[in-house]
C-alpha cells in the first residue's frame, strides 16, 4: 500500500490542525481544552507522518500509516478516558481511586506517560532495518562527494 | 543542610572523576571537530544516554519535586513527555541529522540550517536565537549548580559554583564534546540507578502511594487530580511544547551528529526513553511523600519547594546512597551546562562570524577560538547568573521556546520537506524571535499574560510552525529547484 498523501497535502493538513489549535487556545474553557488536546493528538500524528513520509514514499508506506494510526489512536482513547473522568469529578472530592490515585489521574500516570512512549520507541527499532535505513542507502550516500564546509561555500544572499 | 562526610566524599570522588575524564579529553581533542560533534566516535547507546542526560537537567533533579511540592500532580505533564518526545525526534530528525554531518562539513545546529536553505541570514537568525536560549538555561544550571552542591559543602552558593564551574570549564574548554559525551554517559547511569532507588525508599517511606495520595488531597483535593493545583490549559500547553520542542533542543539534536554510523541510531529511542522515565521516578517519589508529609504535619513546611529534593535526600536517604544521588544532581545539571557551553562557544566562534563573513585561516585557529568562546560562555553566564538576574528571569520565561520555536519548523520540518523556503525560514525564526522576545518583555515588565493561561513558548511554536508553511506556501515556486541536489538527497531519503 503506498501512501496516498504527498508532502504538500500532509503540510496543508498540518498547517490547519495548528490553525484550530491556536483557536482552540484562544477559545479556553472546557471545549478549548478538550479541542486542544485533540489537535495537540492530531500534530503529533501529522508530526511523525512528516518525518517518515519520505521513507514510505521510498520503501513501503504502511508501517508508517499504521505506525501514526496507532499512535493516534492510542493518545485518542487515552485522552477521551481522561476527560470523562476529570469531568465527572473536576474538583477531586472523594475521588473513586485506581491504582494509588484518583481514576483521571490513574489514566495520566498508567496511560499515558508510558503506553504511548513504548509503542513509539520499540517501532523505531523494529522498523529501523526495513524501512528507514538499509546497506543500499548507506553505500550511496558514502559514495556521494562531500561538499566543503558552509564558510567556504558560501550562500545566496 | 548539615554536612555529612560521606556525602561529601562521594561528591568529590564524583567531581575527580569528571575531572579526569577531562584531562583524558583534552588529549583525544585534536580538531574543531573532535571539539564540537567529538569527531563523530561514539556508539548509538553512548549518544541516546548523552541525549537523555542533556534534556534531563537540573529542574528534573531538583525542580521537578519541587514543582510536585508546589502543584501536585500538575508536574507530570512536564515529566511525561521526554519518553515519548525521544522517539518522536527519533523519527523526524535521527537519520536525517546524521546525513547532513555525512554530506556536508556539519559541525553546529546553525551549519545544519545553513545548509539547508543556503542562506547566511537563516544561520546567524538561528544563532542568535539559539544563543538567547543558550544565556538563559546555562545561568540557570550554574545557579542551580552552587544550590546543589552548596547543600552538600556546606559553604555559600558562590564558593560552591565557582567549585563547580571550574570541574566544567576544564573538562569543556579542553576537552569538548569527547569529554562531554563520556561524562554524560556516566552521570546518566548515575542518574538512572539513583532515581530508581530514591523512588522506592520515598515510597516505603510514604506508606505507598494510596496513603501519599490522599494524605496529599487533605486541604486541596485538587493536589492529586490529574492537572494538579495549576490552571488546565497550562499544562496541556507543557505537553504540546516539551513533546514538539523536544525536536528543536539543539543539546539533542546536535548529538545526532556524533553517532559513528547512521545503523547505530537503531536503538537510540528506547534507551533514550527508558532512562529518562527511571530517572524521573525520583520526582514523583520525593514530590508526594514530601509534599504528604508536610500536609499531615509530619514535616515542616519548605520555605522553598526546590529544597524539597536535598531536604528528603539528607533526613530520609542512607547517606551512601544520598551521595550518589546528589552526584546524580550534579551530573544532570553538569551534563546539561556542558552540551550548551559546547553550543554557545560555537554560537560565538563558528556561526555567528562566518555567518557574518569571517572565515578561518586553518582548523587550529578555529579549534583555539572555540575555546576561547567556551571560556567566555562560563564567565559570561556566571556573571549573567549573579549580576544580571532580571535577564535571566526575562529569557528563562521562553528559554525553551527560544530553541523550539526556531529548530522545530525549520530542521523538524524542513528537512523532511522539500517544499520549505528560505523566505519561509527567515519570517518564522523573525516571528519566533520576536514574539517570544515581546511576549517575555510584556510579562515581565508590564504584567501581560495571555488569555486562559495559555504558554508563551506553547503558543509561538505554533505561530512560528505555521508561518514556515503558510510563507513557504506563498514562496514556493521554486523552493524545490533550488535546493542543492546533495540536500534534496538527504530530504527525500
Amino acid at each position: 500500500m503506498g501512501i496516498k498523501l504527498n508532502d504538500n497535502q500532509i503540510m496543508g493538513t498540518a498547517f490547519v490542525v495548528l490553525i484550530v489549535m491556536l483557536g482552540a487556545m484562544l477559545m479556553g474553557g472546557q471545549t478549548g481544552q478538550v479541542l486542544f488536546s485533540y489537535s495537540i493528538i492530531a500534530f503529533f500524528g501529522l508530526y511523525v507522518l512528516i518525518g517518515t513520509h519520505s521513507q514510505a514514499k521510498n520503501k513501503n508506506g504502511s508501517p508508517f500509516l499504521k505506525l501514526t494510526g496507532g499512535l493516534v489512536l492510542l493518545l485518542g482513547i487515552v485522552f477521551a478516558a481522561l476527560w470523562y473522568f476529570h469531568f465527572q469529578n473536576p474538583t477531586y472530592t472523594d475521588p473513586v481511586y485506581w491504582f494509588g490515585v484518583p481514576r483521571a489521574t490513574a489514566v495520566l500516570v498508567y496511560g499515558l506517560w508510558m503506553p504511548p512512549a513504548i509503542y513509539m520507541m520499540f517501532a523505531y527499532p523494529y522498523l529501523f532495518s526495513r524501512y528507514i535505513w538499509d546497506d543500499d542507502e548507506a553505500a550511496e550516500f558514502r559514495s556521494m562527494e562531500r561538499r566543503e564546509t558552509p564558510s567556504v561555500a558560501g550562500g545566496d544572499d | 543542610m548539615a554536612l555529612d562526610i560521606i556525602i561529601v566524599a562521594i561528591a568529590a570522588i564524583y567531581l575527580m572523576m569528571v575531572l579526569a575524564i577531562g584531562v583524558w579529553g583534552i588529549r583525544q581533542t585534536e580538531t574543531t571537530a573532535d571539539f564540537l560533534i567529538s569527531g563523530k566516535r561514539f556508539a548509538g547507546w553512548a549518544i541516546a544516554f548523552s541525549a537523555f542526560a542533556s534534556i534531563m537537567s537540573g529542574f528534573g533533579f531538583i525542580g521537578g519535586p519541587g514543582l510536585f511540592y508546589a502543584g501536585g500532580y500538575a508536574f507530570l505533564w512536564i515529566a511525561i513527555v521526554a519518553p515519548l518526545a525521544f522517539p518522536i525526534s527519533w523519527f523526524v530528525l535521527g537519520k536525517k541529522m546524521r546525513l547532513l554531518a555525512e554530506v556536508r562539513d556539519i559541525l553546529t545546529i546553525p551549519d545544519a540550517v545553513y545548509a539547508r536553505y543556503n542562506s547566511e541570514t537563516v544561520r546567524v537568525l538561528t544563532a542568535v536565537s539559539v544563543l538567547l536560549g543558550i544565556i538563559s538555561y546555562l545561568a540557570v544550571q550554574l545557579k542551580a549548580m552552587g544550590f546543589v552542591l552548596g547543600e552538600i559543602l556546606g559553604t555559600t552558593q558562590l564558593t560552591a559554583v565557582l567549585i563547580a564551574t571550574a570541574v566544567i570549564a576544564v573538562y569543556t574548554i579542553g576537552g569538548g564534546m569527547i569529554a562531554g559525551v563520556m561524562t554524560d554517559a556516566i552521570q546518566g547511569g548515575v542518574m538512572v540507578v539513583g532515581s530508581i532507588l530514591v523512588f522506592f525508599i520515598a515510597l516505603d517511606y510514604g506508606g505507598g502511594l494510596t496513603r501519599m495520595s490522599q494524605e496529599i488531597a487533605v486541604n486541596d483535593p485538587s493536589f492529586a487530580g490529574a492537572f494538579g493545583s495549576f490552571p488546565v490549559m497550562l499544562t496541556l500547553c507543557w505537553y504540546f511544547l516539551f513533546t514538539i520542542g523536544n525536536s528543536g533542543q539543539p543539546h539533542m539534536a546536535h548529538k545526532l551528529y556524533m553517532v559513528r554510523d547512521v545503523k547505530l541510531l537503531k536503538w537510540g529511542a528506547p534507551i533514550a526513553a527508558l532512562s529518562y522515565f527511571a530517572a524521573s521516578l525520583m520526582m514523583l517519589g520525593i514530590g508526594i511523600s514530601v509534599r504528604a508529609g508536610v500536609e499531615t504535619g509530619a514535616l515542616s513546611s519548605l520555605s522553598n519547594p526546590d529544597s524539597a529534593a536535598p531536604f528528603f535526600l539528607t533526613e530520609f536517604v542512607p547517606p551512601v546512597l544520598a551521595g550518589i544521588v546528589f552526584a546524580a544532581a550534579l551530573g544532570a545539571i553538569m551534563s546539561t551546562s556542558d552540551a550548551f557551553i559546547n553550543i554557545g562557544a560555537a554560537n560565538l566562534a563558528r556561526d555567528i562570524p562566518i555567518g557574518l563573513g569571517f572565515e578561518y585561516n586553518s582548523d587550529r585557529q578555529e579549534l583555539w577560538s572555540h575555546r576561547a568562546g567556551s571560556a567566555i560562555i562560563i564567565i559570561g553566564s556566571l556573571l549573567i547568573a549573579y549580576y544580571a538576574e532580571i535577564l535571566v528571569g526575562l529569557l528563562g520565561i521562553v528559554g525553551w521556546a527560544l530553541f523550539a520555536t526556531a529548530l522545530v519548523p525549520l530542521l523538524g520540518i524542513g528537512l523532511n520537506w522539500e517544499g520549505a523556503t528560505k523566505e519561509g525560514a527567515i519570517a518564522s525564526v523573525s516571528m519566533g524571535l520576536a514574539a517570544n522576545l515581546g511576549l517575555a518583555i510584556g510579562q515581565q515588565f508590564f504584567n501581560f499574560t495571555l488569555p486562559n493561561s495559555i504558554v508563551i513558548g506553547a503558543f509561538t511554536l505554533v505561530l512560528s510552525t505555521i508561518v514556515l508553511i503558510g510563507v513557504s506556501f506563498v514562496t514556493s515556486s521554486d523552493a524545490r529547484e533550488t535546493i542543492t541536489s546533495d540536500i534534496r538527497k538527504v530530504v527525500s531519503v
